[in-house]
């Protein structure tokens, strides 16, 4: 990604002890780590919750980071870890993991606005099964390549791919279900 | 809304705010292994001496085999380290695979070493020996596990039980190579009670370990 150079910029600079590092860090990555929860909770104050202590963690974390290597694979892993953390929390303490599902509104890049029909999109993606709609934004959405999201989730690549062609299909299913027209005519899956 | 979960978060970060002291990468932080090793083998020839049969198995199976043995065991400590790396996690097909490998190549060495210099423990001895090399290679193996657990516990483990049992399997590994240095008894029944049981004990202490990490 070619957005990387300057996150990796800010990302050493604040492991130095920059705090204005931190706060431009966080206006860039927030928005994409706060649609990541969000389509993993589906529930936008849980997604808020979540971020919130997403970004503490990552401060609690910041020595992880391995410097010159991508910032949106590691921010995206301590997102994916607090989210499990929590649900962990919740069977723990026996309260339901997975709270009410919410009308969510994922954040859909420009470049994919013609091949995504946003609203359909957010309505049909919380019914899909949690592994495929999790690779499935990272992917399409995100724009990880699959050797990231493995990296990410600590699956295979080719078990990412597997689970977002599974995912698209089960979107097919759906939208036919709801009597709509293919959005992905002839789409192709292709590592990055 | 951004500017005041920001603000929220800044005056939470402030007061620890100081420069990080960053991880080295897993392949180098991994090298912690070797000096434990180098303790426990000076330990094991030092206090027990060298096995007497090392001449009829030769440099490769005598101490060769131990020192692949750590070098697998290095192996899983590095896969452990990046497990804990957000965004860098082993597959756990991968993680499963080394796992499934180290144990096959430790019962590979197990059985060459047998047919090299087949030794039995004698009458009436079997069982003390058996509790003996179990309780010294699980003692030793504790030595590794505690330093390495340290050194994973800095990190974000996404699958704990996992990072555990890579742990323990590398610290059973790596004792296990030390103190089969020491004991000359390579009769399958011998070592599986007592050294892979070791090993398996070592694993378990891992897991346990990791579902602490989980809870935490």
């Amino acid at each position: 990604m070619s957005e990387e150079k300057p996150l990796i910029e800010l990302m050493i600079a604040y492991q130095k002890g920059d705090l204005s590092a931190f706060e431009s860090l966080y206006r860039l990555i927030r928005p994409r780590l706060r649609s990541f929860l969000l389509g993993l909770t589906l529930n936008s104050a849980l997604a808020d919750d979540l971020l919130q202590e997403t970004f503490l963690q990552i401060h609690r974390s910041r020595a992880t980071y391995q410097p010159g290597r991508n910032v949106l694979p590691w921010a995206f892993g301590v997102a994916r870890y607090v989210f499990l953390m929590d649900r962990r929390g919740r069977v723990r303490r026996r309260e339901d993991p997975a709270l009410e599902p919410e009308c969510i509104d994922i954040p859909v890049p420009h470049e994919l606005d013609g091949v995504f029909d946003r609203d359909l999109f957010n309505k049909t993606l919380p019914l899909l099964h949690a592994d495929q709609r999790e690779v499935l934004l990272l992917h399409h959405v995100w724009g990880f390549s699959f050797r990231e999201i493995g990296q990410i989730l600590g699956i295979r690549p080719v078990t990412a791919k597997l689970r977002a062609h599974r995912g698209i299909r089960s979107l097919r299913r759906e939208f036919e279900r709801l009597a709509v027209t293919d959005p992905y005519p002839g789409a192709k899956f292709k590592e990055k | 809304m951004e500017d005041k979960a920001l603000s929220e978060i800044l005056s939470r970060i402030r007061a620890e705010a100081g420069p990080a002291q960053v991880l080295l990468s897993p392949w180098k932080r991994g090298l912690t292994l070797l000096p434990c090793w180098g303790l426990l083998l000076g330990t094991v020839l030092f206090v027990f001496g060298l096995r007497m049969d090392y001449q009829e198995l030769g440099n490769l199976a005598g101490g060769g085999f131990s020192t692949i043995q750590v070098a697998v065991a290095y192996g899983l400590v590095t896969l452990a380290l990046r497990s804990v790396i957000p965004g860098s996690n082993p597959s756990l097909f991968f993680a499963s695979a080394s796992l499934g490998a180290a144990a096959l190549l430790h019962l590979t060495f197990a059985l060459i070493s047998n047919v090299l210099s087949p030794q039995r423990a004698a009458e009436g001895e079997a069982l003390h020996l058996v509790l003996v090399c179990l309780g010294s290679t699980f003692l030793l193996g504790s030595v590794p596990l505690i330093a390495l657990a340290v050194l994973a516990k800095r990190g974000l483990p996404i699958r704990p039980r996992l990072s555990g049992i890579l742990l323990g399997m590398a610290a059973g590994l790596s004792s296990e190579a030390a103190w089969r240095m020491h004991c000359p008894v390579t009769s399958l029944d011998h070592v599986l009670n007592s050294h892979t049981l070791a090993i398996l004990v070592m694993i378990v202490a891992g897991f346990v370990l990791g579902s602490a990490w989980r809870k935490a």
